[in-house]
């Protein structure tokens, strides 16, 4: 019985020792260091193990940046990367494959210094 | 021995009794013996100190005899463990696999539920829209430099 036990137990730890989490910087934005942050809209989504999470930023230059440096922290790990400058402003964009499946990040600056970011990918990339 | 409906006298029985007791006796013999005691009317302290001898013996031997017996009280602990591990696992499994879950602040403070979802899913349909203009800016500058490669190569 005792054994049975463990053996189950070690099953189980090694299955979860298999996924490791992609740790990157831009999840560290999500920390509720802006949660009472006026110029922000913060979302986390989680719907049909689809995990996303934005933040919508109005007139702050200074959280536009601190995006922006996570994002280039982050940028050696990804698989696809692209920064455009259009008429309606620059979009920066990573693709990271963890656990097999693609995590989407996405920065769009706007000349009003705001902008928007988001991290998005299937619930398995971020265990 | 003789016989055991044969008649003793109580020098035989005493004789008897302590050949019992230094374990002289065959096991048949034994049981011979006890069957003489329990119908003979002689009583002596030999008599008496082997019938009480025969009575331990009894109890021993029917204690031995006896097959253990299985409590059923003792698997209870086992099949609780079991169930409360299969569950915990099922528990586990069940949270990772739910439901949608939607967080939202907005200017400092959370959204109740109904307009979390509601941001949330804006908020998601914006995204596509940002994956979309970066794919069709991808797409038209990789467009650009197939064109702008031809018309090297062209020119050579």
């Amino acid at each position: 019985m005792k054994r049975l036990i463990f053996i189950i137990l070690s099953i189980a730890t090694a299955f979860t020792a298999f996924a490791n989490p992609p740790k990157l910087n831009v999840e560290s934005l999500f920390d509720g260091r802006y949660n009472n942050n006026k110029s922000v809209t913060i979302s986390i989504y989680k719907n049909n193990g689809n995990y996303y999470r934005g933040i919508t930023i109005k007139n702050n230059p200074q959280i536009i940046k601190k995006i922006a440096e996570a994002i280039e922290k982050d940028a050696p790990k990804a698989s696809d990367y692209s920064d455009h400058q259009c008429a309606d402003g620059q979009y920066t964009s990573l693709q990271i494959i963890n656990n097999g499946e693609t995590i989407f990040i996405g920065l769009q600056r706007d000349k009003h210094d705001g902008g928007f970011f988001f991290i998005q990918g299937k619930e398995k990339a971020f265990k | 021995m003789r016989h055991h409906d044969a008649q003793f006298n109580l020098k035989e029985v005493e004789k008897l009794c302590q050949l019992y007791q230094d374990c002289q006796l065959t096991v048949l013999e034994e049981t011979e013996l006890e069957y003489v005691l329990a119908h003979c009317d002689f009583d002596s302290p030999v008599i008496k100190e082997t019938k009480g001898l025969m009575t331990v013996s009894r109890s021993v031997k029917f204690a031995a005899n006896e097959k253990p017996h299985k409590s059923v009280w003792k698997w209870v602990p086992r099949v609780a463990a079991c169930a409360a591990l299969v569950l915990g696992i099922a528990a586990i499994y069940h949270a990772n696999q739910s439901n949608d879950n939607c967080i939202v602040y907005v200017s400092g403070e959370k959204a109740n539920d109904e307009i979390a979802h509601e941001i949330a899913e804006a908020d998601v349909a914006k995204m596509q829209q940002f994956m979309q203009v970066v794919n069709e800016q991808k797409a038209a500058e990789e467009e650009k430099v197939k064109q702008f490669t031809n018309h090297i190569n062209q020119s050579k």
